[in-house]
């Protein structure tokens, strides 16, 4: 069974899935739901689908109450609720007039619905504790999710991919001179999830660089990814989007920090 | 005094100066009227265009303006002669200018701060040793919310003159933490445990990156300093944790956090100070320090 697909549950018994890190509980019961979760350090990829299991004394449940009764629950994959700087492995240069795809695994949010319809979202809760960054400089920059992941020049089957989507960005170099980076600002609310038979992607992103000094050109595509067939989507973005959208994306290579 | 009554009566009650009274109340409540509307028209103007202050300045500007016309236009109607009135009134200004230096400092004082935006409605500031949130910004005064809720008015003027420090101004602060540590101690493997803190307190961002000074070899251990990059908003939950989760790790891992103290050697550091024990009264042990062995 899919781990994404509506599952039926009954009512006062405890069921546990695990996501990446997250493990998760949820006991239906008759005018209200608990849900409980805590994230552990085994990193196995193999996720457990909604079977009945007694959750550990240590997790707190969170209660919500809601109007007419449903035995259905849907688990959905999302995109964090805001963006992502992503470390590349090296520093990378990219000449002029020239373009790299990169692979970036980032973590999904799951966002719990229940309700006949799946119209009832209960809670979202993150697939593993994300830290939070600072992108851009320290009066003008913008409070981000850091992730330890790196963008990679391909898909690495040896790496886990349960509770995380492969986003692609490619980034074209429209500039007269190298970009020299590091980091990469991924506004990863504006994207959608979808289901490959494998993995989780999101749409592409296409970062056009022009200089230093004006921002960079990000572009989501309206496609779905074509790295893995079958692809379905499963969650829309959180935050839609025009075409493209002009951000500053790159940290490029610079000291911050200083001591008074 | 009937005759005097019934002359004055009929003075009053004459057409002209029951006239002259019609007008000047009509002047005044419909100039008062008229005022009113143009500064709430001018408030809505100005609201998107000009900061709160600002706009409000605008709207006591016009007010005042208008209501000083109305005044001169209903005692002209009275029949006072202006000149002298204005001469008066000069003289007047200056014994009121003299009375009042404070009040016109703080309002000037209070145009200039509207006119820099040093901070604004919301932000924390420090005067002096008060901290507080701004809860709004007047010609003479701002007022200040405590974090212990007290309610306390500072005059512009005072503002003007003293170092006025906003906490809030910029999203990202750094929480400077000094740290002091026993000689003995491995300075490595204390720098690797408090970057390790800090890399795993959910308040403390990874980027800008956390700082770690040695900043001196002090008197009673070495001195470092850690500082940690926060949202604005985070900063007594990181404190907080960081603190706790810095003595733990120290206690766990045996670093020792030294307290003011001094060592007296008597004469070679390498040895200890000599103790000699001379006699035993009492079951007691006596020790006296004899100088020189």
């Amino acid at each position: 069974m899919n781990l994404w697909e509506p599952k039926k549950i009954l009512d006062d018994q405890e069921y546990r899935w695990k996501i990446g890190l997250l493990d998760l509980w949820i006991k239906p019961m008759k005018m209200e739901w608990l849900v409980g979760y805590e994230y552990t350090a085994d990193n196995s990829d193999v996720a457990v689908i909604g079977g009945p299991s007694q959750k550990p004394e240590s997790v707190q449940w969170s209660r919500f109450i809601f109007s007419g009764a449903t035995n259905y629950v849907q688990l959905s994959p999302v995109m964090p609720d805001r963006a992502v700087v992503v470390s590349a492995e090296l520093p990378v240069k990219i000449l002029p007039k020239s373009s790299a795809q990169f692979f970036i695994r980032i973590p999904v949010w799951v966002r719990v619905n229940a309700g006949n319809k799946m119209d009832t979202l209960l809670c979202e809760i993150p697939s593993m504790q994300l830290s939070n960054s600072w992108f851009g400089d320290v009066i003008n920059g913008e409070l981000c999710y850091s992730i330890d992941t790196h963008a990679r020049y391909d898909v690495d089957p040896a790496q886990k991919y349960s509770g995380y989507a492969v986003c692609p960005v490619l980034i074209h170099n429209d500039s007269l001179g190298q970009i020299d980076f590091q980091q990469i600002c991924v506004h990863v609310e504006h994207l959608r999830v979808f289901a490959g038979s494998e993995k989780l992607w999101t749409n592409e992103v296409t970062i056009r660089f022009f200089s230093n000094e004006q921002p960079s050109q990000v572009t989501f595509s309206e496609k779905k990814p074509s790295w893995e067939g079958g692809c379905k989507l499963i969650s829309g973005e959180r935050v839609p989007v025009t075409k493209s959208l002009l951000k500053k994306s790159f940290s490029i290579l610079r000291y911050i920090t200083s001591f008074e | 005094m009937a005759d005097i009554f019934s002359f004055n009566m009929n003075t009053l009650l004459s057409g002209e100066t029951l006239m002259t009274g019609l007008r000047v109340i009509v002047i005044a409540i419909a100039g008062f009227i008229l005022l009113k509307v143009l500064t709430f028209m001018t408030g809505r103007a100005v609201k998107k265009r000009l900061s709160p202050h600002s706009a409000m300045l605008v709207k006591k500007a016009i007010f005042y303006t208008g209501a000083f016309i109305i005044l001169v236009t209903v005692l002209r109607q009275l029949g006072f002669k202006l000149t002298a009135l204005l001469g008066a009134a000069g003289i007047a200004g200056i014994a009121l200018g003299f009375a009042s230096q404070t009040s016109v400092s703080n309002i000037i004082s209070g145009i200039f701060l509207i006119s820099e935006k040093p901070f604004a409605v919301d932000d924390i500031i420090k005067v002096g040793d008060t901290t507080g949130i701004i809860l709004s910004i007047d010609l003479l005064s701002i007022k200040i919310r405590t974090f212990d809720n007290m309610f306390i008015r500072i005059p512009n003027e005072t503002l003007i003159k003293t170092a006025v420090t906003n906490v809030t101004r910029f999203p990202i602060r750094r929480l400077n933490i000094d740290i002091s540590i026993a000689y003995k101690e491995d300075l490595d493997r204390v720098k690797e445990i408090l970057l390790v803190i800090a890399k795993e307190n959910p308040y403390c961002l990874d980027n800008p990156e956390p700082l770690f000074v040695i900043k001196e070899f002090g008197t009673s251990g070495v001195e470092l300093l850690l500082g940690l990059w926060f949202v604005k908003t985070d900063y007594l939950q990181l404190k907080n944790s960081v603190m706790l989760t810095i003595k733990k790790r120290f206690d766990e891992e045996g670093i020792e956090i030294p307290f003011p103290h001094m060592s007296i050697y008597s004469g070679t550091v390498t040895k200890p100070f000599p103790v000699h024990i001379v006699e035993d009264v009492y079951n007691d042990v006596v020790t006296v320090a004899k100088k020189g062995k």
